[in-house]
């Protein structure tokens, strides 16, 4: 079971970004993306989710070995995606709770509802774990939320909906350290060997508090450089100028 | 079509969460139902002198109203459609066609009991009894041109509250209505204020007495059941001295094919220190007209608040005002407006200032989807020599499809430096991001849009009555569906 | 008077109405002022002081009709009119002009230019001078034009100005009107903006007892920007009525309008404007906002800001606003020893040059601010 991407290109407003992109993360594992700003690292998670802009002209993602090509974003959503969005939308007048009651009932099946109790017992569990004050579930999805408050509601969203394969685009940016802390807490109390992850950060300083099973160095569109845990420190004291004479 | 929703406060749910609930399996509208027209009285068609006889004949008028009714239809006849500024769609409405009165008969029944069969009916289908036994204070049910059912709770009365139709407070309490009776919407104050004045019936008459503060709401309920009808109620509110009234209005009716008009007058009076809320929900089928006039009037330190929420009609005319003729008199417009294919709400407020220190305040939101068209009008007038009055509008327009369409125009006018005004419109479509987001949760697109919708009226919405909320909040979902793909 | 056009425009002309107070565009309007049958033709100007001479600027100046200095390769002299339109209430008077304009210039520019106008006003009468503004492909073009009285007869000016920006050139065109408190004046102004040109307009009203301001701007080509601004002062005496229309017709175009009203004494204004938005103009961005600052118990300020929106992917808002200068600027200024009423016209001056900050020309900015600062010191 894996999430595995084959020579994936793809474009946005005509202009290609991924250049044949290979990378397979396996169920029960954390992988880490690093480069240089341009590398297309956003652009990877939001073909993955199936944004509309982007337009994939070869290659293929698989979700646990289907093709997710003709899935719509709620469709690969509810299959098992999850995106922590490196900027997270605001959505006025929808408070947060009833916000992720809808995402969860989106995936009961017809007739059957979420059992209230249940949900709010759960939501407010995991906002303990993340210390979020529980008055964040009456306010409007991400409304004059600071940057470290949209970060840890992201987090919040993912541990709700379960997700096979989860996307974390860039999400230590913005936090100081005891939001990072708390957003890695979060994230290692997810690992478990039926779900992958997948980091994409620019610092290694996330990776102090998730240890990535793999790193991988992308650069105009495509992973140039694999390795284990090190290569992010490699990385941080050398930077990325070994790209140009790669 | 109202439903009781329970409310868990322990865990803090509000009714936001009904909007989750999937969309009403049923895809007409509710009210699309009719009853083969059996009227005892029956004006005919098209409108002359005679029609006016004939209706404060079945009425038993008083000599007074007869005549009112004749120099109104003089002021209808002489006055042209203001199409100038108006739609010119208006000149749709053939007024020869129009019935303009049907009844059987114009005392209303004080039981359910009492009511005939099909009428009982309808309103049982539409969710009113059950309401009135679970937490209304008084209910008046109007059949085409005249209420079948017309009751107060007891306490109420007791404590001097009158709540009965418009023929039996001009008949029996015209030492109280006559007085304000076209007064604050006079005859000659727009073609249709004078048509209602030629030819109303049924509406409600209250008055509620000094320092009575009534707890539950009033409600009325229009209903249309014939075809190529009009209909004509007027209701005039008197709050006297310190006393406090929620009215509830809803209305509806079946879907025909010929067009058929709703032309009604609303005065409301709130003396020193009152308080008036009126309410409406108006979700008529897509073949009315709906050409209301609705002003209050309110003294010193009143408040008269106008919350009003249109979903149907082909065609609705509305701007709800206030004329603060008392120091520190406020007057409040809140307005929801949804505009489907071939359905164009054109609202807005009007605003007078005429003592110092008041304060209005206007809030409209609208929703256009397909075709629709929502156009909002407003009026905001401060003389000269007042002191310290305070406007604040916001009107935003949420345009859904390609085609869906929108318009403002408000109108200020100040005199002087000693007032503040602030008018703030803006335009704008569910951004595309939002529903990324949105749907990357897991919400289908359709999904995703109603949320968001009703997230952009939200605040708006809480102003309603928890009842009206959720019933509220259903009507725009079924609204949304297939807007969107 | 100068030979007249070909029959229709005369014909045209009889045929049409002058304003009524009926008619929707003269809502809260003068429609009397409007009506000028029996005004006869303005006879010869005189000269008198003119301003100091701006750098770099090509200056031409008119005694009433006559053109007594001033050329240029890229001007022509215009002895007739070009036929002005005017969508926002006056047909009878764009008429009237096409009829008996018998002066101005028409400017054509494809590369850097700065052309200034001046038009003299004497004595009482009739005066139509047009402006033609064509920007080529490229062209970075300023042109000021400043109407100024020499006496104290009552005087009718009515102007048209047509202004034509090509693919990416840029146009920055201020007009001062500082006529004398007897006269009218009446200004009918058209531009259309092709892909990607730029136009900032700004109109700094200190002068006349009345007058009709009508501002039709049409975003043709896709990536164009307009900016609008005003600053009106009018003070006991004065009316001052603006109306303007905001055309969208093309995707991805801006709009952004600023009226700055500040009012004195028995000042009156009335603004209304329009944005509008066609079906397809997808990507639109427009704004709209008329302040009104009350100096004065007696003041008079109306605002009808307006949206028409048929395409759903836009961005658009109006906004109005009326007050009078905050107490909290007040007591700050006073607090540094400032007297109130030197504080007040402190504020207020700050408050109008926001809308000239947005020419975003140091030139042209600086020559709006002496007629606003004229203007302060001649209230009261």
């Amino acid at each position: 079971m894996s999430l595995t991407i084959e020579n994936l290109h793809a474009t946005v407003g005509g202009t290609p970004i991924l250049k044949g992109l290979n990378l397979e993360i396996p169920a029960g594992e954390v992988h880490a993306i690093m480069g240089p700003n341009g590398s297309g690292k956003s652009t990877l998670s939001k073909v993955i989710a199936g944004h509309e802009d982007y337009v994939v002209t070869d290659g293929k993602v698989l979700l646990d070995g289907v093709d997710i090509a003709e899935l719509e974003v709620d469709e690969r959503s509810r299959a098992g995606i999850f995106l922590a969005f490196q900027y997270p939308a605001e959505v006025p007048g929808v408070s947060n709770a009833n916000f992720l009651r809808a995402a969860l009932q989106a995936r009961m099946p017809d007739g059957e509802e979420i059992d209230a109790v249940a949900f709010y017992k759960s939501m407010y569990a995991k906002m303990d774990e993340l210390e979020m004050d529980r008055k964040f579930t009456k306010r409007a999805v991400n409304e004059g939320f600071s940057g470290g408050e949209k970060k840890r509601n992201e987090i919040l969203q993912m541990m709700m909906l379960d997700p096979r394969y989860a996307l974390l685009d860039e999400t230590d940016s913005g936090l100081d350290i005891d939001a990072l802390k708390v957003v890695a807490k979060g994230v290692n109390s997810m690992r478990s060997p039926g779900r992958g992850f997948l980091i994409i950060t620019h610092y290694q300083r996330l990776l102090d508090y998730i240890k990535p099973d793999a790193v991988h160095v992308m650069s105009d569109g495509q992973i140039v450089k694999s390795g284990g845990a090190e290569l992010a420190l490699e990385l941080e004291e050398s930077g990325y100028d070994f790209l140009k004479t790669a | 079509m109202i439903a009781l929703y329970s409310f868990d406060s322990l865990f803090e749910m509000n009714s936001e969460t009904a909007t989750v609930q999937q969309v009403a399996l049923e895809k007409d509208n509710i009210g699309d139902f009719s009853f083969p027209e059996n009227h005892k009285f029956d004006a005919g068609t098209g409108l002359n002198g005679d029609t006016l006889d004939y209706i404060s004949k079945v009425k038993d008028e008083p000599a007074w109203v007869n005549e009112f009714r004749h120099k109104a239809l003089a002021v209808f006849e002489s006055k042209p459609m203001p199409t100038n500024w108006a739609t010119e769609d208006l000149n749709a409405i053939d007024f020869d066609k129009i019935r303009y009165y049907l009844s059987d008969g114009a005392t209303p029944k004080r039981s359910w009991d009492d009511v005939p069969p099909e009428v009982l009916e309808t309103f049982d289908r539409l969710g009113v009894p059950e309401q009135e036994r679970a937490f209304l204070a008084g209910v008046e049910a109007q059949y085409d041109s005249e209420a079948a059912y017309s009751n107060v709770k007891e306490a109420l009365a007791e404590e001097g509250v009158i709540f009965v139709t418009c023929s039996e407070g001009l008949k029996e309490h015209a030492d109280i209505f006559r007085p304000w009776f076209g007064k604050v919407i006079p005859v000659g104050d727009n073609k249709f204020s004078a048509l209602n004045s030629a030819v109303m019936s049924g509406g409600s008459f209250i008055y509620i007495p000094k320092g009575v503060k009534v707890k539950h709401p009033l409600q009325a309920y229009f209903r249309i059941n014939s075809e190529n009808f009009g209909q004509f109620e007027r209701t005039l509110i008197i709050a006297d001295e310190g006393s406090e009234v929620m009215y509830m209005e809803g209305c509806t009716a079946p879907k025909f094919e010929t067009a058929t008009l709703h032309s009604a007058v609303v005065e409301l009076v709130a003396m020193k220190g009152a308080k008036i809320q009126y309410i409406t929900v108006q979700n008529w089928s897509s073949n009315v007209f709906n050409l209301v006039t609705k002003r209050g009037l309110a003294h010193e330190d009143a408040e008269i608040r106008w919350i009003d929420c249109n979903i149907g009609s082909r065609l609705t005319m509305k701007y709800p005002g206030v004329v603060m003729k008392g120091e520190r008199a406020r007057g409040e417009v809140i307005s929801i407006a949804l505009a489907n294919d071939g359905q164009h709400q054109d609202t807005g407020a009007k605003m007078i200032h005429a003592a110092n220190n008041t304060t209005s305040n206007v809030i409209s939101k609208s929703i256009s989807i397909g075709a629709g068209r929502s156009t909002y009008r407003g009026q905001v007038h401060i003389p000269k020599h007042l002191k310290g009055c305070k406007n604040n509008t916001e009107c935003d327009a949420l345009l859904i499809n390609p085609k869906s369409r929108t318009d403002t125009y408000p109108a200020i006018s100040v005199k002087g430096n000693q007032h503040v005004t602030q008018h703030e419109a803006s335009v704008s479509q569910v951004s595309k991001e939002m529903l990324f987001y949105m749907q990357q949760r897991g919400l289908s697109e359709t999904q995703a849009m109603s949320l968001a919708v009703n997230g952009f009226i939200n605040d708006l919405v809480e102003e309603f009555p928890m009842e009206y909320s959720v019933e509220l909040k259903r009507l725009i979902d079924l609204e949304m569906e297939g807007s969107v793909g | 008077m100068s030979a007249t056009l070909t029959s229709p425009a005369l014909e045209k002309f009889e045929a049409l109405k002058w304003p009524v107070r009926t008619v929707e565009n003269w809502r809260f309007g003068a429609w009397k002022e409007a009506n000028l049958s029996g005004v006869e033709p303005i006879g010869y100007g005189t000269a008198a002081d003119l301003p100091a001479e701006i750098e770099g600027a090509t200056r031409f100046v008119f005694q009433n009709a006559e053109l007594v200095s001033g050329s240029h390769d890229s001007v022509t002299l215009l002895s007739e009119s070009f036929g002005p339109e005017s969508r926002l209430g006056s047909p009878k008077l764009a008429a009237l002009h096409s009829v008996q304009s018998d002066h101005g210039i028409s400017i054509t520019a494809s590369g850097k230019e700065i052309i200034e106008i001046i038009h003299l006003v004497t004595g009482e009468g009739l005066l139509l001078p047009s402006l033609v503004i064509n920007a080529e492909a490229g062209a970075k073009l300023r042109v000021i034009q400043r109407f100024v009285s020499t006496d104290d007869a009552a005087a009718v000016v009515l102007t048209a100005v047509d202004v034509n920006v090509g693919e990416k050139a840029e146009v920055k065109y201020l007009v001062t009107q500082e006529l004398n408190r007897a006269s009218r004046f009446i200004r009918i102004a058209d531009s259309c903006l092709q892909t990607g040109a730029s136009a900032k307009q700004a109109v700094i009203h200190t002068g006349s007892k009345w007058l009709r301001e009508e501002t039709y701007s049409t975003l043709d080509g896709s990536d164009s920007q307009s900016h609008i601004l005003s600053v009106a002062l009018p003070d006991t005496g004065q009316e001052f009525d603006q109306r303007t229309f905001q055309h969208h017709g093309a995707r991805d175009t801006y709009s952004d309008l600023l009226f700055k009203n500040t009012l004195f004494g028995k000042g009156k204004t009335i603004f209304s404007g329009l944005i509008f938005v066609d079906e397809g103009a997808h990507g639109t961005d427009a704004y709209q906002t008329c302040r009104n600052l009350m100096m004065s118990d007696d003041c008079e300020a109306h605002s009808m800001p307006g949206l028409e929106i048929n395409a759903d992917d836009v961005k658009c808002s109006h906004g109005s606003t009326s007050a009078r200068v905050s107490d909290e600027e007040i007591f700050y200024l006073m607090a540094r020893g400032i007297q109130p009423k030197l504080a007040r016209s402190l504020v207020a001056q700050g408050f109008s040059a926001e809308a000239v900050e947005k020419l975003e020309d140091g030139t042209l900015e600086t020559l709006a601010i002496e007629v606003i600062e004229r203007k302060f010191q001649a209230v009261d």
